[in-house]
């Protein structure tokens, strides 16, 4: 395991150095603009929204350091990009090329019946950005990327989170 | 085309002649291609019908070895049809194509596009063809698949001189391939006959392969086993060409699902490897639970450093590299290269059950030297952290002798790396947010009592469970869970008393009885070493109570 966690950091390091750098920026620029307009919410409050908005901003930074070249980040930057109210449209364009049994599932993503109980399959589609529109061989490969990603994100967070603690 | 159609229609071609002449290519050589080993070559002798150079070179080649074939593709296809049951001659042009059409096969079925006009289920089709076209056509050709199929079906039916069947090959299917059975299903469909003749093919061919000296076409024969070899899962063009092993089925749509089935489990393999603790696995149900497991932990974990990461004030000069450096090569150091010295985390029998835990107590290290006060929990991040932590915690009770436990004590190296207190303390407890700012004034409890500790098991134990007990109050206590605080408070009084009362007893029994190997200044340290803890247990019980009962006031 050391070995090959020696090998996956060297490979995710420019991807890591991206993905810090990507995410400082837009922290510092959160924080800049924290500072300017805040004060007539509770404490509470704008911690949490700060923290939705950390949170998407490391996603984000994470697929803007991977590139288009993973159907997750594409899924992930399109979602960004795209605001919720389009939510339906993007979901019919999922569904396009899926070929199992959930064939009887109708285009429509509102309309959904399924009609067996959700598989593994199927929670780790929900799972994975972009899982919906990937059959099982894709799927996985995917998830390894972005597990792989994930990982280097959590730790460069832990670390910036170390570094800024002290 | 009649002549061929008649002789056709005896063998019930009847739907290939139709679809020949349904298809907009003409003449006789516009036979539609399947899987045959004739057909397509018959068919490529027309490069003007499926353009592209590898036509060509596909029919020049052709040309050679099959002159009959070419000249009169009628008779020809019937002539071999007929010699089918009796079939040496054709059985021996089997083994030729596989080779033939590993590497120009794929570009000539490719180029050919399976279109519409038509699939030929021919009953003489050697096996190889049949997987190998069928597995680029359920690579490249969804819909056209099925449709293809179902000709091939009724062609091989009726082809089937002698109205032989076997048994039908059944394929084992894993619990997995119902959910994943994505194109598999669908070459399930027209399974039957096919496989029957296939098989009854892959058994001459396997004599044959076996005799490489054939005589009927003793050209073809010496040209195609020296291009068999070449047969096996080499992708060339997103087409990938597989060989049925002995005493595998040989359906074509078996050998796509075989080759579809070690796609998944190659995969699987890798993310085997990426998430943690997966190495006794086996199985793929257990492992994408295992797996969705794991995703779901990282993505919880970003979202708690992003909550803490809100708290933070980042200055100005941002040095991406000293960040990166510094504190994330440590703690990889610390949790992955101490391999060696496995009692020392704990953690790597501990990994393997627990395979979340070097990710937990990541944010747990970082956390504990950083004191913040404002650090308001989100109990939904915290709760999952914190069952993890309990099974962890639970695993190493169960497993560990707490001597080994006591092996995470002594690092002096390990207190030196993280220089402080306070994490040592948070590895070996196994560090939650918890220890954050309870453990402030914890004693080092890394000098290393340098005996053996083959006796000093329960004491040992007073140890953990002290330091357990104290977690686990704290924990609460800062969760503000108001009614487990009452509860864990007066379990942790109980429990700590007596456990202090146990270890007192066993320490002065262990004293008492003289052990031999310890010299008495040893035996002072030690007695001096477990004062020092006894108080600082006490102290922090106080302290704990005490803020039980301060937020139990609420």
């Amino acid at each position: 395991m050391t070995s090959k966690h020696v090998i996956a950091a060297a490979r995710t390091s420019s991807i890591k150095t991206r993905f810090a750098r990507r995410f400082l920026r837009s922290l510092l620029k959160m924080k800049r603009s924290n500072r300017l307009g805040t004060g007539s919410q509770s404490n509470e409050e704008i911690k949490k929204r700060s923290t939705h908005i950390i949170k998407t901003a490391a996603y984000a930074s994470m697929a803007r350091a991977v590139g288009p070249r993973r159907t997750w980040s594409r899924s992930l930057l399109f979602k960004l990009r795209n605001p919720r109210r389009i939510q339906g449209v993007s979901s019919k364009r999922c569904l396009v090329t899926k070929e199992n049994k959930n064939k009887r599932i109708t285009r429509n993503k509102m309309q959904i019946i399924s009609r067996e109980p959700p598989s593994r399959a199927d929670s780790l589609r929900k799972l994975v950005p972009g899982g919906d529109s990937m059959d099982i061989c894709s799927l996985l490969e995917e998830t390894a990327h972005y597990i792989k990603c994930l990982d280097t994100q959590v730790k460069v967070m832990q670390s910036i989170a170390d570094y800024y603690s002290n | 085309m009649d002549g061929s159609g008649d002789s056709n229609a005896n063998l019930g071609y009847q739907k290939r002649v139709e679809s020949v002449m349904n298809c907009p290519s003409s003449g006789i050589n516009t036979n539609p291609f399947y899987v045959s080993a004739w057909d397509p070559v018959v068919s490529l002798s027309q490069p003007g019908n499926f353009g592209g150079s590898s036509m060509l070179s596909q029919s020049e080649f052709s040309n050679s070895p099959f002159p009959i074939v070419m000249e009169n593709p009628g008779i020809s296809n019937t002539s071999h049809l007929i010699r089918y049951p009796s079939g040496s001659g054709f059985v021996e042009l089997v083994p030729k194509f596989p080779g033939f059409g590993s590497g120009n096969f794929s570009e000539m079925v490719g180029s050919l596009g399976l279109t519409e006009c038509g699939q030929i289920a021919n009953a003489g089709c050697p096996p190889n063809y049949n997987k190998e076209a069928n597995n680029e056509r359920s690579i490249a050709n969804g819909p056209q698949h099925r449709e293809d199929q179902q000709l091939s079906e009724e062609a091989t039916i009726g082809a089937s001189p002698n109205g032989k069947r076997r048994k039908r090959v059944t394929e084992s299917k894993s619990p997995i391939d119902p959910n994943k059975n994505a194109d598999g299903e669908v070459q399930q469909d027209p399974s039957g006959e096919s496989s029957d003749i296939a098989k009854e093919l892959d058994e001459k061919k396997q004599k044959t392969e076996q005799n490489p000296g054939a005589n009927l076409r003793g050209k073809q024969a010496a040209k195609q086993t020296k291009d068999s070899p070449q047969s096996g899962e080499a992708p060339k063009e997103n087409y990938i060409h597989v060989r049925a092993r002995r005493g595998q089925a040989t359906n074509s749509h078996s050998l796509a699902e075989r080759v579809r089935r070690e796609k998944i489990s190659e995969r699987m393999r890798m993310l085997q490897e990426l998430v943690p603790g997966c190495n006794k696995i086996t199985g793929k149900a257990v492992m994408l639970d295992e797996i969705i497991n794991y995703v779901q932990s990282l993505q919880q974990q970003v979202e708690f450093l992003s909550m803490k990461l809100a708290t933070v004030n980042p200055e100005l000069p941002v040095d991406v590299e000293r960040i990166l450096s510094k504190d994330v090569s440590k703690v990889y150091v610390i949790l992955h290269s101490r391999g060696g010295n496995a009692a020392i985390l704990g953690f790597s029998p501990g990994i393997n059950s627990h395979p979340y835990s070097h990710g937990i107590f990541q944010p747990g290290i970082s956390v504990i030297p950083n004191s913040n006060p404002q650090f308001s929990p989100a109990p939904h991040v915290s709760e999952g952290s914190l069952q993890m932590f309990y099974r962890y915690i639970a695993h190493l009770l169960v497993s560990f002798p707490p001597s080994s436990l006591m092996g995470l004590l002594p690092v002096e190296k390990f207190e030196q790396e993280l220089k402080t207190n306070r994490k040592s303390i948070a590895i070996k407890m196994g560090g939650e947010e918890m220890n954050r700012s309870k453990d402030n004034t914890w004693p080092s409890p890394n000098r290393p009592p340098p005996y053996q500790e083959k006796s000093e098991d329960m004491k040992l134990w007073g140890v953990v469970i002290f330091g357990l007990i104290g977690a686990t109050a704290t924990t609460y206590a800062v969760k503000s869970l108001d009614m487990y605080g009452a509860y864990w408070s007066d379990i942790c009084g109980g429990l700590l008393t007596r456990c202090m009362l146990r270890s007192k007893s066993t320490w002065k029994g262990g004293t008492g009885t003289g052990r031999s190997f310890r010299t008495y200044f040893q035996e002072e340290a030690w007695k001096n070493y477990n004062r020092r803890m006894q108080e600082a247990y006490e102290e922090e019980m106080e302290r704990v109570v005490s803020f039980c009962l301060v937020n139990l006031s609420f």
